[in-house]
Formats: structure tokens, sequence, C-alpha cells
């Protein structure tokens, strides 16, 4: 349903109507954006990162061939980018299969656990946790659950086999678990 | 035990084939420690399933579109023009010379007579010896022969960094 309308607009772009790809900005930017932000880890790059996507996707819509859905060729074109840019910035300085290790001083009180703990909620700590993750693992559950791509879908957008992402798709969940887990921990002994 | 947390997997991400979901189905009827892995599983794989996405700042939308306006202003003229649009243009100048040079052919009087001096034209006269005029041409050799000494210059500078390129 989603993807009709988008093929409409495109439909609408392609005969000139800028609008139209102001609607399709619209409809997409807060995906994008998220997708961007998993790759990049920050605010600023991740708004370069969507805004450059968007601007590859309207030159590249005449050869956009449908054979796909909108939102994987979209999601691809994300991916790219975030990619050349981290090569650009060199912000990075671990693999992207990597993940980020957060390095907490003993005895020192996290800026986490400044927060009233009572007032996180669930989503918050699922939130963090997805932070802390490698890029790519992070990119991952981000596509499957909140893309609602399928795992075919997925490695159209990265470039792999369904197999691959499906095995990456369940370690990046129980390493997302493990650190969930950890947080948790993390904030009961800073209660202590 | 892991290979009951894949069988859960598989089963929530709806890939699971008939079998495994009548082999779930059954564990989940009888085993007590499979009933409350499958509901931890479960309760995280909704929680993920309920993250909700970052929102970019407000002025995103409208800086992108600002920024596609200024690239679309930056397009050459030339890609916006058809080539069918250039082509028209040139065949109008074309055949607007050609109306003019045809015009003057048909106007000529070809009945005049050869001796008649209808077109009369003498080569303007220079005092090749005056000692000006001799300065204006050496100045003109000297600087001839400077922009070619330059151009021989790059173009062999060039060559040569090529070549370096290339066995590199």
């Amino acid at each position: 349903m989603r993807d009709d309308k988008d093929i409409d607009l495109i439909s609408q772009v392609l005969q000139g109507d800028k609008m139209a790809y102001a609607q399709i900005i619209k409809q997409h930017q807060r995906f994008v954006f998220t997708l961007a932000l998993r790759f990049s880890k920050c605010r600023e790059d991740a708004e370069e990162i969507a805004q450059d996507s968007f601007i590859k996707a309207l030159r590249a819509l005449p050869t956009f061939k449908q054979n796909s859905k909108f939102t994987t060729w979209l999601y691809s074109i994300v991916y790219t980018t975030s990619m050349t840019f981290l090569r650009k910035k060199r912000l990075d300085t671990t693999s992207i299969d990597d993940e980020t290790i957060v390095i907490q001083l003993e005895g020192q009180v996290s800026d986490h656990a400044v927060i009233d703990v009572e007032h996180k909620s669930k989503m918050q700590f699922v939130n963090l946790a997805i932070s802390q993750l490698a890029p790519l693992d992070a990119a991952i559950i981000t596509l499957f659950y909140q893309g609602e791509q399928s795992l075919e879908e997925i490695g159209q957008a990265l470039g792999m086999e369904s197999n691959t992402v499906k095995v990456k798709l369940h370690r990046a969940r129980h390493r997302l678990k493990e650190r969930i887990e950890g947080i948790l921990k993390q904030e009961v002994r800073d209660l202590l | 035990m892991k290979n009951f947390e894949q069988l859960i997997w598989n089963y929530l991400d709806g890939i699971a084939s008939v079998e495994e979901r009548k082999h779930l189905e059954q564990l989940l009827k009888s085993d007590v420690e499979f009933i409350a892995l499958f509901e931890e599983i479960k309760s995280f794989h909704l929680q993920i399933s309920a993250l909700d996405l970052d929102e970019p700042s407000m002025s995103f939308s409208r800086n992108l579109m600002e920024k596609i306006q200024l690239e679309h202003s930056l397009v050459p003229q030339k890609s916006l023009l058809g080539k069918w649009l250039i082509n028209g243009i040139a065949l109008f100048f074309l055949s607007a010379i050609l109306c003019v040079l045809g015009i003057l052919f048909f106007k000529i009087e070809w009945s005049q007579s050869s001796e008649t001096d209808w077109f009369d034209f003498t080569m303007p006269q220079f005092a090749l010896g005056s000692s000006s005029y001799s300065f204006l041409i050496n100045l003109f050799v000297f600087v001839d022969i400077i922009v070619v000494l330059y151009f021989f210059d790059v173009f062999f500078s060039k060559r040569m960094k090529s070549k370096s390129d290339h066995n590199l």
C-alpha cells in the first residue's frame, strides 16, 4: 500500500513535480535519519548522511527499475552513503563489525545514572543499548524491526546473502540482549 | 538450548517451516522450561519491535529542499535544453545565412562586363622600413616565441608526469 503511494509519487517527480519529492522526504525522513544515526552515532553527521542520501536518490530516481521496494532501494543508498561518509571522516577508527566499548571507571557515576531510574522507560534502555552496538548490528536490527524489511530485502540493501543477514540478525539480537542486561546491572550497582 | 532459541526466533520472525511450528507448539504444551524461554524471548522481541524512530531536526526537510533547489539551479543550461532545440536554433541561423547569400547571388547583375570594376579592392600599403613598425614586428615575434615555449613546457611536463605515474 505504502509502496504503491511511493510509486505514484516517483512518477510525479519524474514528470517534474518537485513537491512530490518533498512528500517522499516527509514520509521517509525519520527512518532514513534513524538508519544514518545507527551508522554515524552522531545526530549532525546523521542529518548530513540523510540529506546526501535523499539528494543521491533524487539524482538516481530515473534508474529505479521497481524490481524491489522503493524503501529497499532507498536504504541501500543510505547504507552506501553512510559507508562513504564514515570512510571520509575516519571518525570511527574501529571496524563497523566491532562493538563500541563503553568504559566506565570504577566508583564513578555515569551520566546515564544521574537521571532517576524510576523515570526511565524500558525503551530508553533499549535505545541506549542499540547506540552501543556495532553500526552494522544496529542497522540490521533497525531495518528488520523499524524498517519492516524482510531478510532478503535487508540483504539487497546491504549487499549480503539473506542467510548471512539471518545469522547477523541473530547475533545482533544476542549482543543487544547482553547490552541491555549490562546496562540494567550497572543501573542497579549505581543505585546501591 | 541454542536450537530452542533459534526455533523461537524463527517462529517470531515468521520464517519457521511447518515442521518447526508444529514442534514449537508441541513444546509449548509440554515443556515448562521451554515456555519460560519462549516468554522471555517474546517479550524481548516485542520490546525491540516497539522501538520508536528518531526524529531529525525541525529544519531538516527545509534545508534539504533548499539544497535540492540549489543543485537544480546549478545544472548547466545545455543539459536543460533539448537537443532538438539546439539543432533548431542552428538550422534557423544556417537557413538565414543561406537566404541572405541567395538574395545576394540573385541580385548580382551578371550582364555587366568584366571590365567594370564593381569589386574594387586595393591592399593597404605599409611602410615596412619604418623603425616603429619593425619594433612591433619584433615584439610580436618575441611574444609568440615565449607563448610557444610556454606551451611546449606545459605539454612536455604533463607527458613526463603521466609517464612516471604509469611506471608507478
